[in-house]
């Protein structure tokens, strides 16, 4: 695939990575950084965290050779005081983001040019709500859960000096929109395409068989719905999770499947496929139990594929390649972490209040092919006194966010598995 | 995240040249204490580059960016690969412990390092003890106490959904470049592959005619590529012999940054000349609508005064011709003053040579709006066109005096030939000023002779039928 997509010459694809040997050499690298300094500490209840910080500075320094006491003493006091970067008095630690909007005063005369185009922005912003709307989604944190439940730790100074996390490397993973169908040309355009569903904060020692269950796709969740009886609760035998139970996941040069029960090697037409022309490189398989995401040899940037439920296909984006910092999420058992999945949350057409909870298939009475239901509305206009009225197809629809509360099939796949 | 097709402005746009600018100012004090540094950090307010985010989300990003190319002054090399001063590698350090500890307490961002930053660093952090400068290695193993650096393997995040497209391009000045060597390119080229592919073709298939005995049809046959070598020497020689060497090898320089964005930042710094368009030689637009502008008689019967003598076709000539040779005397001087004027004078004379046919139409069109004011009545007199109505309505003066008999009407509608027609139209003119008792039996009479006149259309078609019907007997 490789020579397939020219990775060497694509500025958005990096050089083969070996995760093993990155995860050695930038240990190495950080391993450096802490001879310097002394994290060792006497009396550990009787002090606080500030004072062991002191010490330790003060440790740190008296290390240099032909460096006295008093010397490093005085180096400490000149470089702790903060204020000094600061025109008015403030306290630098108790800042907080509201605290720092700035003074709208002073931006117009301010010397810096960051702020020359802070001002162009805004006005560009003002024109109107779009370019705003366009703006915020543009940013990078903007698809981070930074204020929401159990995540809103993220990015918040939890680590402290006296902590140390597991040697270990850190990868996002973006599993972006399925293509499962042929796509109209509206959704060819380059701002379409590249859409993430969600991403996941991987460690290297995380399991791929976790990132694959990890994932929730609404393709599983699709359920035939009997001639009649479209009120009744479905059957979630008949779910396309539960009759395709086969999926992979493709990563450089190696086919990793999942083999839960009933499941079949996918991979094995395509693999024949690619066995017989000579564009691409030898391709392997084997299972993706055991397997780790530190045991990988891939390369940033390079969409790979993640196919389930018959098919069904997403890119996997590997990206931001990291060494594991104190201030990530601890403990492998949260991993993979969320840090953003796409709703599909969704309103009743007819009532415009409900949430979805049917999708109508060429109804004879409607002019649009797919119309989408709540349960109230699905009831009053397709059926008098419990009698099917009219023609159609109706599919259950599943917000993904609430499926695992449902009781949808990935808890009962998780208990068949155990 | 790419954006829905919109161009969106870069949220660090601006961040390289203010680090760069305090880096300068920096440099240029003759200290390397911290607080001499914290002065020029507080003159500059370069606090307040935080400030002014929207949400969260921008604060974290922008200050990413930041520290990461604070960051990037850790490096012995520099973005072209030049090698870094002692004091732009001190400045990193500074600028980092500044930076990384005035962030907002509920949103920090650790400082992203390469390793191959991170260990550079620590490198410069032993030539620091060698000189036994000890703030700067004090805010360095304060930033490693903290645990302010995450360790990344690329600077780049490799992430294609967050490729963004800019609507401007960032450009530091005084930067240094790398110079571009004269013929470099075109010596790279004569090297490749290609070319060695080419000159071997090229020698199997002259060794091939030569076997087969077309020899002579070769002599005179050379390799492309050594035709293009010889053109390549005969322009290095022309080059190294040229006089203007100083100015020849500045142009080079000037190439080394001919990418599109610095295309785009020296066609946006340079001021845009814009040309005067048709319109604005002409404000208020009054040749255009000359006929909407309010004149008096006097100017009226003026302009019918001129019209008369321009119909007259030798004055006509005369006055253009002389316009003409003008206008020409007049281009020459301009030509050597200035070249914008002589365009606006271009543009002025085919202006004024478009508005000319309009002239006479805004006249007409003047005189056709105007038709029912005294004024007009008054100029129309001179013409002779509107003297054939005078004489008409003079002729017809005496004969209102004169009381009229019915045996007269009577005679009058007897005779249908067509000089007595002109008269009887002669007479209807006269229709207004006849009492109502007479205009009545008028209007009677003229019945009678349209009935007439259909019964003797009657009559002779029926006589064409009797005669056909004659022939076919």
């Amino acid at each position: 695939m490789d020579r397939k997509f020219n990775s060497d010459e694509q500025w958005y694809i990096s050089p083969l990575l070996n995760l093993a040997t990155v995860k050695e050499e930038m240990l190495e690298v950080r391993e450096l950084g802490e001879v310097i300094i002394d994290r060792t500490m006497d009396d550990f209840d009787s002090k606080t965290e500030k004072e062991h910080e002191m010490e330790m500075w003060k440790n740190s320094l008296s290390y240099i050779q032909g460096v006295t006491e008093e010397e490093s003493l005085e180096a400490i006091e000149e470089v702790s005081n903060l204020d000094m970067f600061l025109e008015g008095s403030s306290d630098v630690q108790t800042r907080r983001f509201e605290d720092m909007k700035g003074d709208r005063k002073f931006l117009e005369r301010s010397p810096l040019v960051s702020h020359k185009h802070v001002i162009s922005r805004e006005k560009t912003m003002k024109t109107s709500r779009q370019r705003k709307s366009a703006y915020v989604t543009s940013l990078k944190y903007d698809k981070y859960m930074l204020n929401a439940g159990a995540n809103t730790s993220l990015f918040h100074p939890q680590c402290s000096i006296l902590e140390k996390c597991e040697d270990d490397i850190v990868l996002i993973v973006d599993a972006l929109m399925p293509y499962n169908r042929e796509l109209l040309s509206s959704e060819l355009r380059s701002s379409r395409l590249l859409k993430p569903m969600t991403k996941f904060l991987v460690r290297g020692d995380t399991l791929l068989s976790d990132l694959r269950q990890k994932f929730v796709c609404q393709s599983d969740t699709i359920v035939p719905l009997e001639n009649g009886l479209e009120l009744d609760p479905p059957n979630l035998d008949n779910a396309t999770a539960v009759r395709f139970p086969s999926s992979f996941i493709f990563v450089h040069d190696t086919f990793y499947v999942d083999m839960p029960p009933n499941a079949i090697d996918i991979s094995h037409p395509i693999r024949n496929f690619m066995l017989h022309r000579e564009i691409y490189d030898p391709v392997e398989a084997c299972s993706m139990e055991g397997v780790r995401i530190i045991d990988l040899k891939l390369r940033l940037g390079q969409p790979y594929i993640f196919q389930h439920s018959g098919n069904c296909e997403h890119l996997l984006v590997f990206h931001d390649l990291r060494l594991l910092h104190e201030s990530d999420p601890w403990g492998i058992d949260k991993y993979p972490f969320t840090l953003y999945e796409k709703g599909n949350e969704k309103k009743c057409d007819i009532c415009k209040k409900g949430h979805v909870e049917f999708v109508v298939e060429r109804h004879e009475l409607l002019p649009n092919t797919y119309t989408h239901f709540c349960r109230t509305c699905f009831q009053e206009f397709n059926y008098v006194h419990g009698v099917k009225t009219h023609s159609f197809i109706a599919w259950p629809y599943t917000e993904l966010q609430t499926g695992e509360q449902r009781g949808w099939p990935f808890g009962d796949f998780e208990q068949e598995d155990d | 995240m790419a954006s829905g097709g919109i161009p969106t402005p870069f949220m660090g746009t601006g961040v390289k040249q203010d680090l760069h600018l305090l880096c300068n100012k920096f440099i240029s004090m003759g200290s390397n204490r911290i607080r001499d540094f914290a002065d020029v950090f507080r003159d500059m307010h370069f606090e307040t580059i935080l400030h002014y985010r929207l949400n969260p989300a921008e604060c974290l990003e922008f200050t990413e960016y930041l520290l990461q190319h604070a960051a990037m002054y850790f490096g012995k090399v520099n973005e072209v690969g030049a090698f870094r001063a002692f004091k732009e590698r001190l400045f990193g350090v500074y600028v980092c412990y500044a930076l990384y500890n005035l962030q907002p307490v509920d949103h920090v961002c650790q400082i992203p390092v390469t390793a191959v930053q991170f260990e550079e660093l620590l490198e410069f952090q032993k030539s620091l003890e060698v000189e036994k400068l000890l703030e700067p290695i004090a805010a360095l193993k304060m930033l490693i106490l903290k645990k302010a650096f995450r360790i990344k393997v690329f600077q780049s995040t490799y992430d294609p959904a967050t490729h963004k497209k800019y609507l401007a391009e960032e450009e530091l000045p005084y930067f240094n470049k790398i110079p571009v060597e004269p013929f470099s390119s075109v010596t790279k080229m004569l090297s490749s592959d290609i070319m060695t592919e080419l000159s071997f073709i090229h020698g199997v298939y002259t060794e091939a005619k030569q076997k087969l005995g077309l020899s002579d049809t070769l002599t005179g046959l050379k390799s492309p590529l050594h035709e293009i070598k010889g053109i390549v020497e005969k322009y290095k020689e022309q080059f190294e012999s040229s006089p203007t060497n100083p100015e020849i090898s500045s142009a080079p320089e000037e190439t080394a940054g001919s990418s599109r964005s610095t295309l785009r930042s020296k066609a946006y710094a340079e001021g845009l000349k814009h040309t005067r368009q048709r319109r604005h030689l002409d404000p208020n637009m009054e040749e255009n609508f000359k006929h909407l502008t309010a004149r008096t008689f006097g100017d009226i019967a003026q302009e019918c005064l001129d019209d008369n003598d321009a119909q007259v076709p030798i004055p006509i000539d005369r006055p253009v011709r002389q316009r003409r040779r003008r206008k020409t005397t007049t281009v020459n001087p301009e030509e050597l003053l200035d070249d914008n004027a002589l365009a606006e004078e271009v543009l002025r004379n085919e202006y004024a040579a478009r508005i000319k046919p309009e002239i006479p139409e805004d006249s007409l069109g003047g005189k056709v709006g105007k038709q029912g004011t005294s004024g007009v009545a008054r100029i129309r007199a001179p013409k002779r066109a509107n003297a054939k109505l005078v004489e008409v309505k003079r002729e017809q003066i005496p004969q209102t005096s004169a009381p009229i008999t019915a045996s007269q009407i009577d005679e009058s509608f007897t005779s249908p030939a067509n000089k007595k027609n002109r008269k009887s139209a002669s007479v209807v003119e006269v229709k207004p000023r006849i009492s109502d008792e007479w205009a009545n039996k008028l209007h009677a009479w003229h019945g009678q002779v349209e009935a007439t006149d259909k019964h003797l259309k009657k009559l002779t078609s029926q006589i064409k039928l009797e005669v056909i019907e004659d022939e076919e007997t």
